[in-house]
């Protein structure tokens, strides 16, 4: 048997297949429909103008070409992971690490945004401490996961049919509303160029609805669930958004939107009065609290992919014996989440996402066109159509994408980048020369803390204002823990291999 | 007892930054000195931190 079969074989005895396609697509829909669309609508809709509905399709159609990329991948290769799998498969290596932390990181962050975004919603009604409610959040979800994939993808589904419901709502809403005088009006202010800036923008809405790949070790008949599912989710996604996008314009001016912290809001108060606009803040509230649920659920079966192939600690490839969760993946994973959402800072969580997520879709496509090569006998039960034209758009979109993310959001993604490297280059070495290495720099801080002692002691380091019974003190303080750190140091460099 | 210096190292910087009893002024800390006093504790508490974990792991 091949080394992929027993993998295959080891997650399907690891992980419960508990999915069914409505599970799968509501995941998919629930990963995608987060805060953004709710909160990003108003600036996006002031650079197209009414074309907000064109852009909508357009992120739609660029998404559905790396969708058909996921579709074909997480059907041959049905295994935990998703995108670092994939990696893994068609390149190894660096290339596939990398994947697989870009993505582990993303989901962290996106899931951190989607904490802090549902605490400034409750906010909104109940004066709240934000980062204290994130973290509350955080906790709620982290326990649902733990406590079964089945209970994770209910939640899910209900969550969605809910919020899904108070969408039709303002819809509905939206077309029994008398249109504005120039409604049915083509408007581009910034012309072309200007819906391009606008879809780059408002991508990020479209994220997410590849948390069907990640958890398609979860899926039932992998092979027939997950291309339907991930196709179903990208279609239903573009029909909302595109529709949602032609209310809100058709009802209240882009440039008045332009001005809106919460357009969506506004626009919901504009068609049904005051009750619109509290449901369509609850709504935002089920569709940040729906993300944070999904990615919780990626980010932790990333790490417990990592951890298979040795990248993280094998710690976390424990499944919990009653719920079949990889409880301590997702345990550790929200703890990493927590720190992030404690901070409260939406921006930099919100740009690190986008990078992560733009660059994983790269790989993914990639991966496509290197597995058709490499592996042309590789059985796929779904093959995604026009190929090598759909893997190459979505490189080339993904791209397009990437260049118009802003140069700060860029130098983040090269430190990120960086830490990885660190990272992949700690395992490679190994524990026992990392720990000796720690060993050399613990005898050296002993050995700088002890010259630093007998020059205070001597006093050719003279510390002002500092009185004669404190420099004595301090002088056998730093004796103390140069010692510790000398008996530190040696013990790590004497440890055995 | 590495780990747990690493541990108060990062503490301190953490009350150092936030200038916490009034700590900086006590400390007479500049304003341009207090980043690099920052970065200092921090590379010191994580490495003991780290070098802690691998004796305890032991």
């Amino acid at each position: 048997m091949s080394r992929q079969g027993k993998e295959s074989l080891m997650d399907k005895a690891s992980l419960r297949r508990e999915l069914g396609l409505l599970h799968a697509t509501m995941l998919g829909i629930g990963g995608a429909l987060c805060a953004g669309v709710f909160v990003m609508l108003g600036h996006a809709a002031s650079l197209a103008g009414t074309a907000i509905i064109f852009a909508l399709l357009l992120c739609g159609i660029i998404n559905l070409f790396t969708m058909c990329s996921y579709a074909e991948l997480g059907t041959a290769i049905p295994m935990a992971g998703g995108e670092y799998t994939f990696a893994k498969v068609a390149f190894g290596g660096f290339v596939a690490f990398i994947t697989g932390w870009f993505e582990w990181i993303s989901n962290m962050f996106y899931a951190a945004l989607c904490a802090v975004g549902s605490a400034y919603i409750i906010s909104y009604f109940i004066p709240v401490n934000i980062p204290f409610t994130a973290i509350l959040m955080v906790i709620l979800f982290t326990a649902v996961n733990i406590r079964g994939v089945k209970e994770a993808g209910t939640t899910e589904v209900i969550m969605m049919v809910a919020l899904l419901a108070m969408l039709a709502v303002y819809i509905l809403g939206g077309f029994l509303y008398g249109p504005r005088t120039d409604a049915l009006q083509i408007s581009m202010p910034g012309g072309v160029w200007g819906v391009i800036q606008a879809t780059a923008y408002i991508f990020v809405v479209y994220l997410g609805a590849e948390a069907i790949a990640v958890a398609q070790a979860e899926i039932k008949s992998p092979g027939k669930t997950i291309p339907r599912a991930i196709m179903l989710s990208a279609v239903v996604l573009i029909v909302v958004y595109t529709i949602i996008a032609y209310v809100t314009v058709r009802a209240v001016s882009p440039e008045v939107l332009g001005e809106k912290a919460a357009p969506l809001s506004f626009a919901a108060e504009q068609i049904m009065g005051g009750f619109g606009a509290i449901l369509i803040t609850i709504a935002g509230m089920i569709a940040a609290l729906s993300s944070l649920n999904t990615s919780i659920m990626a980010q932790s079966r990333v790490a417990y992919a990592l951890s298979r192939d040795g990248y993280f600690p094998k710690a976390l490839l424990k499944i919990h014996e009653r719920f079949g969760t990889p409880h301590l993946a997702v345990i550790v994973s929200s703890i990493f989440t927590g720190a992030l959402a404690a901070t409260g800072v939406v921006d930099f969580v919100g740009y690190a996402t986008d990078f992560g997520f733009i660059v994983g879709f790269s790989l993914v496509n990639l991966s496509l066109i290197k597995l058709r090569r490499k592996k042309p006998r590789l059985e796929r039960p779904f093959k995604a159509p026009l190929y090598p034209f759909t893997p190459i758009a979505g490189v080339v979109t993904s791209l397009m994408l990437l260049a118009f993310i802003d140069v700060g959001v860029l130098t983040l993604g090269a430190e990120l980048t960086i830490l990885a490297l660190l990272a992949y280059h700690i395992r490679m070495v190994g524990y026992y020369r990392v720990r000796v290495a720690f060993g050399g720099i613990s005898l050296g801080i002993g050995g700088f803390t002890l010259l630093l002692a007998y020059l205070i002691r001597t006093g050719f380091i003279v510390l002002p204002g500092m009185l004669s019974p404190w420099t004595t003190t301090l002088f056998y303080g730093l004796v103390c823990v140069s010692t510790i750190y000398v008996l530190a140091g040696v013990l790590n460099i004497t440890a055995k291999a | 007892m590495q780990g747990a210096m690493g541990a108060l190292a990062v503490i301190f910087a953490y009350v150092l930054y936030h200038n916490f009893f009034n700590l900086q002024d006590v400390l007479n800390v500049t304003a341009g000195n207090l980043s690099l006093y920052i970065l200092f504790l921090l590379i010191f508490g994580l490495l003991s931190i780290i070098s802690g974990l691998f004796l305890i792991y032991e």
